[in-house]
């Protein structure tokens, strides 16, 4: 299987008024194409941090990130926006999905923003399918469940083919019926797709849903 | 819904809507202002141009924008004898207090010589013959003055409309010269003599030689008489363009503070945006497209409002209001334009917040 994903030597220091206060502190980490990763750790270990850096959110300090071959490090503000609109889908906690927008609405402007305004309705209606939201489509965020709106968040995420979904605690702001479901999802597009994910959690039982564990620890992957 | 620019707008109408009042606030004064200024002057223009005379004798100074009658009517047999001269009229034009504009005009006139001279012609009643008989245009008499009406002039005196002329020319009312000239005090004067020519194209030659042959007094083309009052009043072409600017910026700052209060509510949607991949280019166009949207709406209202208003005036004080196609289309650039470059400030600020903040606010 193909590297999707290499992180060599990542530190990150946030400088809080006169302070320096490091969050990562060398990472090294691979990740295969089609892999489904749990990161765990305590609060403040410096995973949402690392997650972040590799969605080009964030440049570290030091150390680099290469995904799909291209390097984001190295890169400028524009080109590192170019390539998480290419090739990173995000799926938050909180859903982060537009309020204003239908289920629909909120695909489209996804599909919108990656491909100049082309879009694919095939591959659109097979996600919402497999997600079982083709009913929920004329809905907007405030009408659907929690679990509904993880689920749209997630179509949101994967409709463009990205090459690495991340996801911030996907199920931290649901209940466990809907946690199941969330992550059968994510199972499901990591199977159908090979859709390679890297998922934040503090959930034992999520985790365990993952091919591979890394827990972290003071900014350092242990 | 799929459209995030529509969308953002549904979802606050109120404040949407006091953006789009505050657009069409400056449209509607471009409008309003440029359309009466242009109305009246066309009204005049026309009204001036429906006096047929090429030339006008006045005496040197005088000045017609009040109420001077320091002509000897004397003049009027010399007139007739200069070569190439048709037929003279002496007129009094007065100016006095009225309305709600606070100025009316009135003339005297010899009715029949005025009506052939000028080619008007009675569509109701007859010329004036008493002291207290005027004769007015269709316009005047639309406002409620039929035939048989009174109308006053010079504060409560009575006049009885006795007849109605078209086409319009000079000032809506007229009353015989006789009687201008008992109720001014000023017997034997006149303000100016309206001059036809016999050839109109010869006017130049005939008014080099009146002013041969009657030195001392001005002899003007009635072309140059009556300019617009675009032109003959200073600074109103300036005042116009002041006005135009200052809706400019009346449209820029309300869009730019709805803009402004719009990007800090959506601080957390421009992260999701910039976690999505927008491109800074993207998230300024989206801004942008909202501000115009916005700007849009207010030109259709400013438009409606300035129309609306001028209907208003219109029939409240009898003062024309005219859409002036330029003024239009300038209105419309400066709304447009005010409402996308409000707009530019909030939208750059947002296309540069930190997307980890900007996920992180509540």
């Amino acid at each position: 299987m193909a590297i999707i994903l290499k992180a060599e030597n990542l530190e990150k220091t946030y400088r809080v008024g006169k302070v320096d206060v490091p969050a990562l502190r060398g990472i090294d980490l691979t990740v295969q194409e089609g892999e489904f990763l749990a990161v765990m750790g305590p609060s403040g270990c410096g995973k949402s941090t690392m997650l972040h850096l590799m969605g080009g959110l964030l440049t570290p300090t030091n150390g680099r990130i290469i995904i799909d071959g291209e390097d984001l490090t190295a890169a400028s503000d524009s080109r590192r926006t170019d390539i998480r609109r290419r090739k990173i889908g995000f799926v938050f906690q909180r859903f982060n999905l537009f309020p204003t927008l239908t289920a629909e609405g909120n695909l489209r402007l996804a599909e919108r923003i990656h491909g100049n305004g082309s879009e694919d309705p095939d591959r659109r209606r097979e996600i919402l399918r497999m997600l079982r939201l083709e009913d929920k489509m004329h809905h907007k965020p405030l009408e659907l469940s929690g679990g509904e709106q993880q689920r749209v968040a997630l179509a949101r995420a994967v409709v463009n083919r990205p090459a690495i979904v991340l996801a911030d605690e996907p199920t931290g702001n649901l209940d466990t019926e809907n946690s199941a479901l969330v992550l059968k999802m994510f199972r499901e597009l990591n199977d159908r797709f090979n859709q390679t994910i890297i998922m934040i959690t503090h959930n034992p039982e999520a985790a365990a849903a993952c091919q591979r564990i890394i827990q972290m620890r003071d900014g350092h992957i242990v | 819904m799929d459209n995030l620019v529509i969308s953002n707008i549904r979802q606050r109408p109120l404040r949407s809507a006091i953006s789009v009042l505050g657009v069409a606030l400056g449209v509607t004064l471009v409008m309003l202002f440029t359309g009466l200024s242009r109305g009246m002057s066309d009204d005049l223009q026309r009204r001036s141009s429906n006096v047929r005379a090429e030339i006008i004798f006045t005496r040197q100074g005088s000045f017609t924008g009040t109420t001077t009658a320091n002509l000897s009517t004397k003049y009027v047999d010399l007139l007739k004898n200069v070569e190439g001269v048709e037929s003279v009229v002496p007129v009094i034009r007065h100016f006095y207090a009225s309305g709600v504009w606070g100025v009316d005009q009135v003339e005297g006139v010899d009715w029949d010589s005025f009506a052939q001279m000028s080619n008007v012609r009675l569509v109701q009643g007859r010329g004036p013959k008493a002291f207290n008989e005027i004769v007015i245009d269709e316009t005047k008499a639309s406002r409620n003055h039929p035939v048989g009406s009174s109308v006053k002039l010079y504060g409560d005196r009575d006049f009885k409309v006795v007849g109605i002329y078209a086409p319009e020319s000079g000032a809506r009312a007229k009353l015989t010269l006789e009687a201008m000239q008992t109720f001014l005090e000023a017997p034997g004067k006149c303000s100016y003599i309206l001059i036809k020519c016999k050839n109109p194209a010869d006017q130049i030659a005939v008014a080099k030689r009146i002013n041969d042959q009657l030195p001392g007094n001005k002899v003007q083309l009635t072309a140059d008489f009556f300019p617009s009052i675009e032109n003959s009043i200073p600074g109103l072409a300036i005042f116009m363009r002041v006005l135009v600017v200052l809706a400019a910026v009346v449209s820029a700052l309300v869009v730019m503070l709805a803009m402004h209060t719009t990007i800090t509510e959506r601080t957390r949607e421009i992260g999701i945006l910039k976690a999505m991949g927008a491109s800074r280019r993207y998230i300024i166009s989206e801004i942008e497209r909202e501000a115009l949207a916005i700007s849009f709406m207010g030109l259709l209202v400013g438009f409606a409002l300035a129309a609306l208003a001028g209907f208003g005036i219109h029939k409240a004080t009898g003062l024309i209001f005219e859409f002036g196609g330029w003024w239009a289309l300038t209105a419309a650039i400066i709304g447009l334009a005010g409402g996308a470059l409000g707009a530019l400030y909030p939208a750059a600020r947002a296309a540069n917040l930190d997307p980890v903040t900007a996920l992180a606010y509540e």
